[in-house]
């Protein structure tokens, strides 16, 4: 994970799994302490974009092999967690990020895609009975669609339970603050480190 | 002195009469769904719809008249665009695809068109590349540019997608594939980009053969850098962009005295090194919110290495504040960055369509008011 080789990640996953370690423990004690040090080196600005796609694309064949193997109680038990980016707004190598990063740290993801309208949104938390619903914007002039969203959902007893988190570049905590959101993440690592908090 | 003579004086280091402001380039104008709006709040009826990719490219001359610009934009011409049956728009200079979504045009990773290329068989097989003897890419083009020569005003020249190898890479192959390339397949990295660049380098050079005794400014577009820090390292900027760009720098130092720009937005402070390096003397658009990117700091360690073109924050001051704090803010990054020359007064992107019309106003009278040498602002 942490030299960013998804052949390599993938083929030592693949071993692990022949050996009869737990699937569980792989994410656990492998692939999310991998990417949390790969964040931690793009944190620290020695691992830069590209370093942390290929990190992205490491969880993905990593996820591909573990995912079939895990019992319905092991997917469900960090949570469920919606991401997607505002309606008006296709920018998705942040939201991409935050799902193979969520992923590594064990929840089950659902990628609603971009340019999601608020209906939609609300469809998918209801359909996958999501624990956490996270909203990407890149641009002030859809940033507001977020709180839309937040007004929308709290306005429903049937999302009561759902948080709702931010990011994205013109995003931050105050803003977040200000429209109501559970929590904010500056990055994807932050964003996993925050859904935790959430879900605990 | 005219426009070009302030603008000669700045980008030298020295004191102009007049601040040059910079109101009119394809990153320094207004998107073009506010634009209807500006010139409706300007009193302006008779202008055309608001056409560019990014921001307005034909902004009404009475417009810029009153917004205080100095400079003329010449951009290269393009072949026409075409609208495929599915809704999509085909460029057609290099084939990539734009959509229209939230009022703007863009260019989605999902559907790049070479998203799934394997081999360079692949990449040979998508149907449009430029074709440099194309003559849309020139007509008129010198006519033009001797106008806007002759004009006094500061010609600033754009040669649109001949200009920006590292905006059609992403463009054709989406932006997480050009980031992840240079590491998982170098050879069609490489390939690629050098495929980009040559045929970029030929149209440019043919261009600027034309025009390029009459340009003041030319700008070239790079956009590597996020809020938070550049999107890739210093050696990765050296090994796998700077190369391909000098190609096109080089062409231009040979044909145009005009002054280099590069474009980056967000937080690009620590590649200002590479910058230098492949020949740019000036910066675009100066994103002061983004980390490492204030005023102070771009001044004092690269105020005599690099000018600085932009730097009015569109992404709170403009749209949130009130027209106090904007003419402050105004104020403040003539100061800084004004002194001595060395700044084009312009806004960090294009004015976005949440902006009031107050604001936009006070921005470019502040910058009128208090652009004029010697600087006296408390």
């Amino acid at each position: 994970m942490i030299d960013v080789d998804a052949a390599r990640a993938g083929a030592e996953v693949r071993k692990l799994l022949d050996d009869g370690v737990d699937p569980f423990a792989i994410i656990e004690n492998g692939i999310m302490q991998g990417m949390e040090a790969v964040g931690q080196r793009f944190e620290a600005g020695s691992y830069f974009l590209p370093q942390l796609l290929l990190a992205a694309k490491a969880v993905a064949a990593c996820s591909a092999l573990i995912k079939p193997l895990l019992t319905a109680d092991q997917h469900r038990s960090r949570g469920i967690i919606v991401v997607g980016t505002v309606a008006g707004d296709i920018h998705d190598l942040g939201k991409n990020l935050v799902i193979s990063t969520m992923e590594s740290g064990g929840f089950r993801v659902i990628d609603a895609g971009v340019d999601v309208p608020l209906e939609e949104f609300a469809e998918i938390v209801r359909k996958e009975q999501a624990d956490i619903l996270a909203l990407s914007a890149l641009l002030t002039t859809t940033m507001v669609r977020m709180e839309e969203i937040i007004q929308a959902l709290r306005a429903d007893p049937a999302f009561r339970r759902v948080k709702v988190m931010v990011g994205g570049a013109p995003v931050d905590q105050s803003y977040a603050d200000r429209i109501g959101a559970d929590a904010y993440g500056k990055n994807a690592l932050e964003a996993l480190y925050k859904a935790r908090e959430l879900i605990s | 002195m005219t426009p070009r003579e302030n603008f000669w004086k700045a980008v030298n280091h020295e004191e102009p009469e007049r601040l040059p402001i910079f109101w009119g380039g394809t990153n320094s104008s207004i998107v073009p769904s506010h634009y209807d709006a500006l010139c409706e709040y300007l009193g302006v009826s008779d202008h055309k719809k608001g056409l560019g990719d990014f921001g307005v490219v034909n902004l009404h001359p009475e417009i810029k008249a009153q917004l205080h610009s100095d400079v003329e934009l010449l951009l290269m011409g393009a072949p026409r665009r075409k609208r495929l049956e599915n809704g999509l728009v085909q460029d057609g200079m290099w084939g990539f695809l734009l959509k229209d979504v939230g009022g703007f045009r863009t260019h989605p990773d999902q559907i790049a068109p070479l998203r799934q290329a394997r081999t360079k068989d692949d990449i040979e097989a998508h149907p449009i590349w430029p074709n440099p003897d194309d003559a849309s890419y020139y007509y008129g083009q010198k006519e033009k540019a001797l106008d806007f020569y002759d004009s006094g005003r500061i010609v600033l020249g754009e040669a649109s997608y001949a200009g920006a190898p590292f905006f059609i890479y992403p463009w054709l192959r989406g932006v997480d594939q050009w980031m992840m390339d240079p590491y998982s397949d170098p050879e069609l990295y490489k390939y690629l980009a050098q495929k980009i660049t040559d045929l970029s380098a030929v149209v440019l050079e043919h261009w600027l053969e034309l025009v390029g005794p009459y340009l003041d400014i030319l700008c070239f577009y790079d956009d590597i850098a996020m809020q938070t820090g550049p999107m890739v390292s210093l050696d990765h900027y050296r090994r796998w962009i700077l190369p391909y760009e000098k190609k096109l720098t080089d062409i231009a130092k040979r044909l145009t005295k005009a002054r280099l720009s590069i474009h980056c937005c967000g937080s690009c402070y620590d590649l200002l090194p590479g910058f230098i390096e492949a020949g740019y003397d000036i910066l675009n658009p100066v994103q002061t919110r983004a980390k490492n990117m204030q005023a102070r700091r771009l001044k004092a360690n690269y105020g005599d290495r690099l000018v600085f073109y932009g730097g009015v924050d569109v992404q709170r001051l403009l749209p949130f504040g009130s027209v106090d704090e904007v003419r402050q803010g105004v104020k403040d990054l003539i100061k800084v960055l004004g002194a001595g020359g060395g700044l084009l007064f312009a806004t960090s992107h294009n004015i976005e369509s949440d902006t009031p019309m107050e604001n936009i106003v006070a921005l470019f009278e502040t910058a009128y008011e208090f652009g004029r040498y010697p600087l006296r602002i408390d």
